[in-house]
């Protein structure tokens, strides 16, 4: 074959089309806002947060304050939402319940990623026994049932609603160890990861800037899938008396009291089911339009 | 000897694979017993198809791969055993060119970042301002542009990124460079260009190269010796214009007769290979070549060929009998690259004006020039 005669020039410019020209990041946020469903997720997302934040300053009546002259009323302009067996507003204490199981959410999937993703980063990349015994470690977790570990280490801890948030934590700690660790494994054996190795960089470096920010987005994915069934879990524990302690309104615990009183006051156990349905629904919606837009196969 | 920057002896690596509870364990022998010298300056090319072994021995030159056996020397040290520190300061003498430039350049790394790293690494003293001047320089000896520093590698061609993936091996100015196969993903006209990059280079920052190609062609334009690999093993090495003037051994023979002509009418008999690659995992015995070598005689199966003294220029093959081979295809040799016509000759040089004035229009505009030209020459074919 004859060499074509080359110029010892350059290509040119860019050759970069314009509508490339975006960060990585710009491309995903565009193409999320198209993503409808993940717009109303990030929507109802947002709304909670916001309420929860708020709740100071929204004109509702203290959430603990009893009032024995309108116990279980059914909804009215005095109290939109109806009120409990003791007289406190639902409205009320349905948004400030909202702070306990946001930050439930938030905090015990942050507990998951502190210790999972770490470990996850040590079982991939090292492999060997540190990965043998890691992950031997996180099949027996996972062997026990979610809620039913949470529930375990709920109780063992003691009841109380920083107990609830580590023991989920806890408890969904082994998805992400082994979330991580496969895509270590995967974005280890990729080419920039061994021209790392050829240009010299430290271990540290290379954990750092091309195995982390490479496995993040499956991980985010992931967490904002956890919050939702962390939002439930912290729920489920507060129904059974192991999270938000009476009388700091919570949802799982509001609907703990109306199980009593679903024939006489079915409104007490409507909202908080409501509340609860509509953030995990958020927060999944939200999650999936993460996926999809942090997809590398369709940019 | 001092002229020779990197010395194989004995160089082996066996791969395990299978071996789980009902499979047979077997070993590949992707390198088996290869020993070579690159002499400082020169541009070494290691030949060899698909799975010959030829990106294994890189890696292991690079000590990127554990060797299981065999010594490396670089510059008159035994780099074996290095480790950590050590191993991590032979990089900046020593760098590595990738063939798929999509693949080796992380995707969340701006370009500026990832031509700083290696400047970071192995020049901590340097300051910001310093590095960042550095940058812009390394990336205009590649024909990027400094403005390119804050985009990202999926943001460029095939072509150009191979260029930032050249301007981060010259980051830590090594002595020496391997590059495995670093043209072969690459648009035939951008091929050239990158060639022609690395060679100017190589003279430019006094460097020694090796290259990794299956594409003789490639090699003929770019390389002083060549050795040639099959099955994990050198069955040639000479000077290159040696090797393609006198190939001795059968199997080089026929890579060459493989190469297309661009010569109007020029019959020449093909040297086919009948058959598959045997498999490293079990390489035939004797002579590995002699299953699919149309010379082989009946010992081939048994003696296992040594490289000797095959030519005046220091040319080594590994085959008992080339000697009478030799006698037998006086012609297997390719004839030094054509002389054009005038006409011919004036009008590459047309074309030559023609891309000067296209520099700065988009690569694209090149590449279909290039690709008319290609496709010309499949015609001939």
């Amino acid at each position: 074959m004859a060499q074509p005669a080359t110029p010892q020039t350059i290509d040119p410019q860019s050759a970069a089309d314009p509508v490339l020209s975006a960060r990585p990041e710009n491309r995903v946020w565009k193409k999320f806002r198209s993503h409808k469903s993940a717009m109303l997720g990030g929507f109802l997302v947002g709304f909670f947060i916001l309420m929860a934040l708020m709740a100071p300053i929204l004109p509702i009546p203290d959430p603990v304050a009893t009032d024995w002259g309108a116990v279980r009323k059914a909804p009215s302009a005095a109290h939109p939402f109806g009120t409990d067996e003791i007289g406190r507003d639902v409205l009320s204490r349905l948004v400030w319940g909202a702070r306990a199981s946001l930050m439930a959410g938030v905090v015990s999937v942050g507990i998951a990623l502190l210790a999972g993703v770490p470990l996850g980063i040590l079982a991939g990349y090292f492999g060997g026994w540190t990965d043998s015994v890691i992950s031997r470690c996180t099949e027996a977790l996972l062997a026990a049932p979610f809620l039913i570990l949470a529930i375990a280490l709920a109780a063992f801890l003691g009841p109380s609603l920083g107990n609830a948030m580590i023991a989920i934590g806890l408890s969904a700690t082994p998805i992400f160890i082994r979330l991580t660790r496969g895509q270590v494994i995967s974005v280890k054996a990729e080419d920039y990861v061994e021209g790392a190795h050829a240009t010299g960089l430290p271990t540290h470096r290379i954990l750092t800037r091309y195995i982390f920010p490479n496995i993040l987005p499956p991980v985010l994915v992931q967490a904002t899938l956890t919050i939702a069934t962390a939002i439930i879990a912290e729920a489920s524990l507060s129904f059974l008396g192991l999270g938000q302690q009476p009388p700091a309104p919570s949802w799982g615990s509001m609907l703990n009291t109306a199980k009593n009183f679903l024939s006489q006051a079915p409104w007490m156990a409507l909202w908080p089911g409501i509340a609860i349905f509509l953030v995990v629904l958020g927060f999944n919606l939200l999650g999936d339009g993460l996926r999809d837009a942090l997809d590398p196969r369709e940019h | 000897m001092s002229d020779v920057i990197l010395r194989a002896t004995g160089l082996r690596k066996h791969f395990r694979t299978g071996g789980g509870m009902f499979a047979r364990q077997s070993t590949v022998r992707a390198v088996d017993g290869v020993t070579l010298d690159v002499r400082r300056g020169e541009t070494f090319a290691i030949v060899g198809e698909s799975g010959c072994g030829k990106s294994t021995l890189a890696r292991l030159l690079m000590r990127l791969l554990e060797p299981t056996d065999g010594r490396i020397d670089f510059d008159g040290r035994d780099i074996s055993d290095l480790k950590g520190r050590d191993l991590r300061d032979l990089r900046r003498e020593m760098q590595f060119i990738f063939q798929d430039p999509f693949s080796s350049l992380n995707p969340r790394m701006s370009v500026g970042r990832l031509v700083a790293e290696p400047l970071e690494t192995h020049h901590p003293q340097m300051g910001r301002e310093e590095r960042r001047e550095e940058v812009a320089r390394l990336l205009g000896i590649v024909g990027l542009r400094p403005e390119h520093a804050d985009r990202y590698p999926h943001e460029f061609s095939g072509g150009q990124r191979q260029r930032i993936g050249i301007a981060r091996a010259l980051a830590s100015r090594p002595r020496l460079v391997i590059g495995d196969e670093p043209v072969s993903a690459l648009d035939v006209s951008v091929q050239a260009q990158v060639v022609n990059l690395l060679h100017d280079l190589k003279a430019e920052f006094d460097m020694t190269l090796v290259i990794i190609a299956h594409d003789l062609a490639v090699i003929r334009h770019m390389s002083d010796r060549v050795a040639v690999m099959y099955l994990g093993q050198i069955v040639e090495t000479g000077t290159t214009d040696d090797i393609f003037a006198h190939p001795r051994h059968p199997y080089t023979m026929a890579l060459l007769s493989a190469i297309p002509e661009p010569v109007h009418g020029r019959a020449r008999t093909r040297l086919a290979l009948s058959g598959e690659t045997p498999s490293p995992a079990n390489p035939p015995s004797g002579c590995r070549f002699h299953t699919r070598c149309p010379f082989a005689r009946e010992d081939c199966a048994q003696r296992v060929p040594e490289l000797r003294p095959a030519g005046p220029g220091g040319q080594h093959a590994a085959c008992h009998y080339w000697e009478e081979i030799a006698a037998e295809r006086p012609d297997a040799g390719t004839p030094p690259a054509h002389e054009r016509k005038p006409q011919a000759a004036a009008r590459f040089a047309l074309y030559e004006a023609a891309i000067d004035r296209l520099n700065d229009r988009p690569e694209t505009a090149v590449n279909a020039g290039a690709n008319d030209m290609t496709q010309q020459e499949e015609d001939r074919r």
